[in-house]
C-alpha cells in the first residue's frame, strides 16, 4: 500500500526533469516539492503523532526509501528526517523533541548531519573537530567535511570532540547547531550526481549547552547507531535504485535489436541481466533483513555492515552493468541510466563502503 | 517476517547438534573423500537409518506419506547442520527424500507411492538421479537413452554418465526417450529402475579431488522395467525431470560447509603468527575472509527464501537457480581464499601430518570445482534466472 501510494506520488511529483534540474542546481532543492511531502505527512512519518507524525517502522520507511531510491528524489529528506529527526527521536530532551521533530514534520525544518572531518573517515579517532564548554555555551572551532544538505540546512547536527581523551571513542558529544550561527560558512562541493555536500566551517561558533544531543562526551555510542541507521537506509534506496536501473534495461533490451533480433535473446546479454537480478534480489533480502534488526533495536548487529557492504558493491555492478548492455546510448546524458550509476557511487561511499563494513565483521569473526 | 529462527527452531538445531555429536559414527565427519570407500558406507547406511528414525529427512513430506509435515525451512535447518558438522553428500544430499521422493508426490501413481516412498521414509532405500549423457548435460532434451514397450515392459537400452552414487544405489530414476519422432520436450519419459535388474553395469569414475566409487557411467543393455514404473505420462517426462532439477538446486548445504569452514580458517588464521603477526592482521586475509562473511549471508537469505516460498505453495524456479548459483560460485571462491590463509601448507593432503584442517581445504578447493557444472551449469542456471526470472525470450 505504502509502496503503491508512494510511487504514485513520486511518479507524479519527482519526474526525471526535475531530477535533471535538481543535478545542476546549487542546493538541490526544491521547496514546492518539500511543502507537498509535508502536506502528505512524509516528514513526520517515523515520529510519533505528538509531533506530528505517524510512528513509521524502519522496515516501512525501507520501502519508502527504496522507491525514493527508485525516483531518484534529490533534496533533504533523507537528511532531514532518517538522520537528524530520527537521531532527535532516540536521544533528544522531550524539549528537544517537541521543538524539532514538530517543525520537522511540518515541513519548517531542514537539517543536516555534520560527521566527518578533513579524515573523511566514519571511525572515531577521526572526529577531531574540537567544541569547548565555556560558562553555558559550548565554542566549536574546526571544519566539517561531505555535509550532505549542508547548502540547505537550518540546523546541523555536529559529531565534535569535547574531550580529548586518549580513547578516541570518548570524548564525542553531538551538539544541535543553528546554520545560522554567527562564524558558520558553508561552502558547497561540487560532486557527481544529485546529491549536494557542503564544507562546513565553524570559528568560534557558540552554541548553548542544551543543545547537546544525548550525553556529554560520551556520544560515539549515538554516533555508531546512527551511521548503522543511515547505512541500512542508503541499503533501501540502492534496492530501488538498482532494481530501477534493472527493469530499464530490460526494457531496453527486448526492444533494441541486433542482428535481426532483440538483443535480450543473446546469452551474453541474459547472463548481464542474470547477474543484475541476482545483485538486486540478494540485496534486497539483506536490506530486509538489516531493516529488520533496525526495529528489534539490534543496531550493532554485523548483519547490517552486511548489508551495507554487499550492496555498496551491488548496486553499482547494476549500473554498470547496465550501460554494458545499454552501449553508447546511454551514455548520453538523455537518458537516465548515468544518473543511477553516479548516485550508485555516492551510496557506496555514504557510512562506509564495502571495505569499512569488512574491517568491522572481521572484529566479529 | 521474522529474521531470527524460532525458539522451536533453534531447539532443533541443537537437537540435530547433539545427534551428530554423539550418536554419529565420529569417523564420518569430514569424510567426503572416502564416504563412498567399503571401509565406510556400513556406517554411512547405519545413520542413514538412525536418521530416518528420527524421521528428519523426510520431515517435510505430507504426514500420510511418512512425513511430518513440517516446514521446507526447518528441513532447510537440517540440511544446512547436516554440512555445517561435516556429514557427507551421501547423507546431505539424499535423492530419496529430496527429489524422488516428493516427484512421486506430484506425479507418481498409488502404486508408485505406496511401493516406493515407505522405504525412503525408513531410510532404506538409496536413490540415484540418471538423467545425464554424454551428448545430455546442459542439453537435457538430446537425451538418446531409448526406452521400447513390449506388452507390460519397456525395454531400456543406453548409457547415463556422470552418475552420482549409482555403485550404492538400489534404485534409480532415468530420463529415456520413447518417441524419437516427435518433437524435443515431447519425447522423453522418467522411469524409475532397480539398480539390479538384469542387464545394468557400472564403470567407476575417479574424480579429481580424490574421491572414489561416487561418480559412475551407468549402462543398460536390454534392461526390462515394467510400465507401471513409468512416472507421469509416457512422453511428458521432461516436465517432470524439470521439477525434480529444481528440487535439487537447493544451495543450503554449501551455506553450512562454508559458514563451517569460515570459523575453522578464522581460527587458523588468528592461531597462525607469521612475520611476527597474526595471519588475522594481515589486511588482506582479514578483510577476504570479511568479504565471504558478506557473501555467505547473501547465499543463506538466497536459500532460505527458496523454502520459504516453498512453504507458501509456490514453485521457485527462478530463486532456486539463483541459490545454487549463488552458492555453488561462493564455495569456489571461499575455498580458494581459504587455501590462500594456508599457502604453501594448504595443498598437504589429508594424510599428511601437517595438513591444516585435516586437508578438509585441499579436498574442498578441488571438489568445488565440479559444483558450477553439475545440477545444471552456472551458465544455465543464468539463462534460466533471465528467461524464468526476467522474462526474456527463449531461443
Amino acid at each position: 500500500m505504502l509502496r503503491i501510494s508512494s510511487r504514485a506520488f513520486l511518479d507524479l511529483e519527482c519526474p526525471k526533469s526535475l531530477v535533471r534540474t535538481m543535478e545542476t542546481d546549487d542546493f538541490g532543492h526544491s521547496t514546492e516539492l518539500w511543502q507537498k511531502m509535508a502536506s502528505i505527512g512524509w516528514l513526520g512519518l517515523p515520529f510519533p503523532e505528538q509531533y506530528g507524525g505517524s510512528s513509521l517502522s524502519f522496515q516501512d520507511m525501507a520501502v519508502l526509501l527504496e522507491e525514493m531510491g527508485r525516483s531518484l528524489l534529490p533534496g533533504p529528506f533523507f537528511s532531514t528526517v532518517v538522520m537528524c529527526g530520527q537521531a532527535i527521536l532516540e536521544a533528544g530532551t522531550n524539549n528537544q523533541k517537541a521543538e524539532f521533530l514538530t517543525k520537522i514534520a511540518s515541513g519548517k525544518l531542514i537539517m543536516s548531519l555534520a560527521f566527518t572531518d578533513h579524515d573523511a573517515s566514519y571511525q572515531p579517532d577521526a572526529i577531531s573537530v574540537r567544541a569547548e564548554l565555556s560558562g553555558d555555551n559550548y565554542l566549536i572551532n574546526g571544519t566539517k567535511m561531505f555535509v550532505a544538505d549542508g547548502q540547505t540546512a537550518d540546523y546541523f547536527i555536529v559529531v565534535t570532540r569535547t574531550n580529548a581523551n586518549t580513547n578516541p571513542r570518548h570524548g564525542i558529544s553531538l551538539l544541535l547547531v543553528d546554520a545560522h550561527s554567527h562564524g558558520i560558512t558553508v561552502n558547497p562541493l561540487r560532486i557527481m550526481g544529485i546529491d549536494k555536500q557542503a564544507e562546513v566551517v565553524f570559528q568560534n561558533v557558540r552554541v548553548p549547552s542544551v543543545n547537546l544531543l544525548g550525553a556529554s562526551d560520551d556520544g560515539w555510542p549515538l554516533a555508531e547507531k546512527l551511521l548503522a541507521r543511515g547505512a541500512v537506509g542508503k541499503c533501501a534506496e540502492s534496492v530501488g535504485g538498482a532494481q530501477a536501473a534493472l527493469d530499464m534495461t530490460i526494457n531496453y533490451i527486448q526492444k533494441r535489436h541486433a542482428f535481426g533480433q532483440p538483443i535480450g535473446s543473446f546469452q551474453a546479454i541474459q547472463h548481464h541481466a542474470a547477474n543484475m537480478l541476482t545483485d538486486v534480489d540478494t540485496s534486497r533480502y539483506l536490506m530486509h533483513q538489516a531493516a529488520w534488526l533496525v526495529d528489534q533495536g539490534e543496531l550493532y548487529a554485523p548483519e547490517i555492515s552486511k548489508a551495507k557492504a554487499w550492496t555498496s558493491d551491488a548496486y553499482r555492478r547494476v549500473t554498470t552493468l547496465a550501460h554494458q548492455c545499454h552501449g553508447a546510448i546511454a551514455f548520453t546524458k538523455e537518458m537516465d541510466l548515468h544518473l543511477y550509476h553516479k548516485k550508485a557511487k555516492i551510496n557506496e561511499i555514504l557510512f562506509g563502503d564495502a571495505s569499512f563494513h569488512w574491517d568491522k565483521i572481521a572484529g566479529d569473526l | 517476517m521474522d529474521f531470527r529462527f524460532s525458539t522451536e527452531q533453534q531447539a532443533f538445531q541443537a537437537e540435530i547438534r547433539d545427534f551428530i555429536l554423539t550418536k554419529f559414527p565420529q569417523e564420518l565427519l569430514w569424510s567426503e573423500r572416502v564416504s563412498f570407500s567399503d571401509a565406510l558406507w556400513p556406517a554411512v547406511l547405519e545413520t542413514r537409518k538412525e536418521l530416518a528414525e528420527m524421521g528428519w529427512p523426510t520431515m517435510h513430506w505430507p504426514v500420510e506419506y511418512g512425513g511430518q509435515g513440517a516446514s521446507h525451512i526447518t528441513q532447510a535447518i537440517l540440511v544446512e547442520e547436516l554440512a555445517y558438522w561435516g556429514m557427507p553428500e551421501a547423507i546431505t544430499v539424499d535423492d530419496g527424500p529430496n527429489l524422488i521422493g516428493p516427484t512421486i508426490i506430484r506425479f507418481g501413481s498409488e502404486y508408485l507411492k505406496k511401493t516406493f516412498l515407505p522405504p525412503i521414509a525408513s531410510g532404506k532405500t538409496y536413490w540415484c538421479q540418471g538423467y545425464t549423457e554424454s551428448g545430455a548435460g546442459s542439453d537435457l532434451a538430446a537425451v538418446r537413452t531409448a526406452a521400447v514397450q513390449d506388452g507390460n515392459h519397456y525395454i531400456i537400452n543406453g548409457q547415463k554418465n556422470f552418475i552420482s552414487g549409482a555403485a550404492r544405489a538400489d534404485w534409480i530414476h532415468i530420463l529415456a526417450n520413447t518417441n524419437p519422432d516427435t518433437a524435443r520436450h515431447r519425447n522423453l519419459s522418467y522411469f524409475v529402475v532397480d539398480m539390479r535388474s538384469q542387464g545394468i553395469t557400472l564403470r567407476s569414475l575417479d574424480e579429481a579431488q580424490g574421491r572414489s566409487g561416487m561418480l559412475n557411467e551407468v549402462f543398460f543393455d536390454n534392461v526390462r522395467v515394467p510400465v507401471t514404473n513409468l512416472v507421469g505420462e509416457r512422453d511428458r517426462g521432461w516436465n517432470v525431470a524439470m521439477n525434480t532439477l529444481i528440487l535439487g538446486r537447493a544451495g543450503i548445504e554449501n551455506v553450512g560447509l562454508a559458514r563451517s569452514l569460515l570459523k575453522d580458517i578464522t581460527t587458523y588464521a588468528k592461531d597462525t603468527a607469521s612475520n611476527g603477526k597474526s595471519l588475522f592482521h594481515v589486511d588482506m586475509i582479514r578483510n577476504k575472509l570479511a568479504e565471504m562473511a558478506v557473501k555467505i549471508e547473501a547465499c543463506r537469505l538466497a536459500a532460505y527464501r527458496v523454502a520459504w516460498l516453498r512453504d507458501k505453495g509456490l514453485n521457485p524456479i527462478y530463486e532456486s537457480s539463483m541459490s545454487k548459483l549463488l552458492s555453488s560460485e561462493m564455495w569456489q571462491q571461499f575455498t580458494d581464499v581459504a587455501l590462500q590463509v594456508l599457502g604453501h601448507y594448504g595443498p598437504l593432503e589429508s594424510d599428511s601430518r601437517y595438513a591444516p584442517l585435516n586437508g578438509r581445504v585441499e579436498e574442498a578447493y578441488m571438489g568445488s570445482i565440479l559444483q558450477t557444472i553439475y545440477e545444471g551449469t552456472s551458465e544455465i542456471q543464468r539463462n534460466i534466472i533471465a528467461q524464468r526470472g526476467l522474462g526474456l525470450p527463449r531461443k
